[in-house]
């Protein structure tokens, strides 16, 4: 089995402007709060047989969705818009679970990996549970 | 659960939503190819368009084009747009969305029509075209852990049920039995309970996951206290308007909890134990006008 170590592609996932809805607000913010990163450090590990990307940890938007991340993978992988690509979110020393596409990675951050870098394990087979 | 607990749980996964399975044209097989007829079926509001993936298929099988792989998914066309359907959530909270959205009453709705696909999604989408039953399993299965995930803080109470119990949860979902599932799920709590309650809020057409910590002692977040906490620009209630107990009824916003709007003093905790979905989140369905 050879490991391929992928380029990265020239637009990086910080770097594409997209139009996302933001989040809804809370008018009411609470003054203790710290505020929410609005960029969130997300780390990309490669799953069984899936090749390693050169670099492998992003700043991401808050808005930014697993469907967009799925893309931008397929992308970077050079591999066809339709092929299949699984992501896989495996906090602390859960199974883990796949989120929804249209999940964003700020939600994913807040619930799972508040005020630390989010790891996402990807895959383009399905593998797991 | 009380036996009131339990009429109360039966009575509400038994809604049902009649469905008009349309095949689209893009998959119809040849220009001179009679357009079948449409497919009916009741869709129990707790249960999973994606579970009827089969039935749609057995029927249309001959009318969509052979050329097409089996992999299809849904729409909801009106006028000149196509809306995918996400049908990775419940049919309830996608009826919901829809009749706050189109701004219709009920029997305005009825049937539910939405448009089969057996031609390829356009990319990239954030719907999952599907070709098989385990497959429209797989989206529930990640979507019950990710909510133990929350709850927990593992995914363990899910991943370690014997193969057995896991068929049996599926079975009683699919069938949307609630006593079956009921008597499953009890075996899959912690006795510490919860730390926190998963919600998804389907928010104008997006999606938010929101888990606030599950209330202790004699703590009590209300529906309106999460709503003015997590989505303050739209929901402001006076002292009055928290206590009372008719149904949230704001100008430019409007909500629905199967099909229904609880009032703001509801507690948060009582509604994810009796109105949250076979896939535990409780989903709370939400329109804008502005």
């Amino acid at each position: 089995m050879s490991e391929q170590s992928a380029e990265a592609p020239a637009e990086k996932p910080e770097e594409k402007q997209e139009e996302k809805p933001a989040a809804p607000a809370a008018e009411t913010a609470k003054a203790e709060a710290p505020a929410k990163a609005k960029r969130i450090t997300v780390n990309l590990q490669p799953g069984p047989e899936a090749p390693k990307l050169k670099v492998s940890q992003y700043k991401l938007g808050r808005e930014q969705t697993v469907s967009f991340v799925k893309g931008w993978l397929l992308q970077a992988m050079k591999k066809k818009k339709d092929d299949a690509v699984f992501l896989f979110l495996q906090p602390g020393e859960s199974i883990g679970f796949a989120p929804s596409p249209e999940q964003t990675i700020g939600d994913l951050s807040d619930a799972f990996a508040p005020n630390t870098k989010l790891s996402i394990t990807y895959a383009f087979k399905e593998t797991w549970g | 659960m009380s036996a009131a607990g339990d009429e109360f749980m039966k009575e509400l996964w038994s809604g049902k939503v009649p469905v008009q399975f349309n095949l689209s044209s893009d998959s119809l097989a040849g220009l001179d190819y009679e357009r079948p007829t449409p497919f009916f079926n009741l869709v129990p509001r707790v249960g999973y368009l994606s579970f009827f993936l089969q039935e749609v298929q057995a029927h249309y099988q001959g009318a969509a084009a052979t050329r097409m792989n089996n992999k299809i998914w849904l729409s909801r066309d009106e006028g000149d747009t196509t809306i995918p359907i996400k049908w990775h959530y419940p049919m309830g909270v996608i009826f919901d969305q829809l009749m706050l959205r189109e701004k219709k009453e009920t029997h305005e709705m009825l049937p539910l029509q939405l448009s089969v696909h057996f031609s390829p999604v356009k990319e990239p989408t954030e719907i999952t075209s599907l070709a098989s039953d385990s497959e429209a399993t797989s989206l529930y299965h990640q979507h019950i852990k990710q909510a133990y995930q929350v709850q927990y803080n593992s995914t363990k109470i899910v991943t370690n049920l014997p193969m057995e119990q896991w068929r049996d949860l599926i079975k009683a979902v699919k069938e949307c039995n609630y006593m079956k599932y009921a008597n499953i799920k009890t075996q899959m709590r912690k006795d510490a309970g919860s730390s926190r309650i998963p919600v998804l809020v389907h928010y104008n057409g997006n999606v938010w996951l929101r888990a606030p910590a599950t209330p202790t002692g004699d703590e009590c977040l209300t529906l309106g206290g999460f709503l003015e906490e997590y989505f303050g620009k739209d929901f402001s209630f006076t002292p009055e308007q928290k206590a009372s107990d008719a149904p949230i009824d704001l100008p430019n916003t409007q909500l629905l909890i199967h099909g229904v709007s609880p009032p703001a003093s509801t507690p948060l905790l009582w509604l994810a134990e009796y109105m949250a979905y076979p896939d535990c989140f409780l989903h709370i369905t939400i329109e804008t006008s502005s």
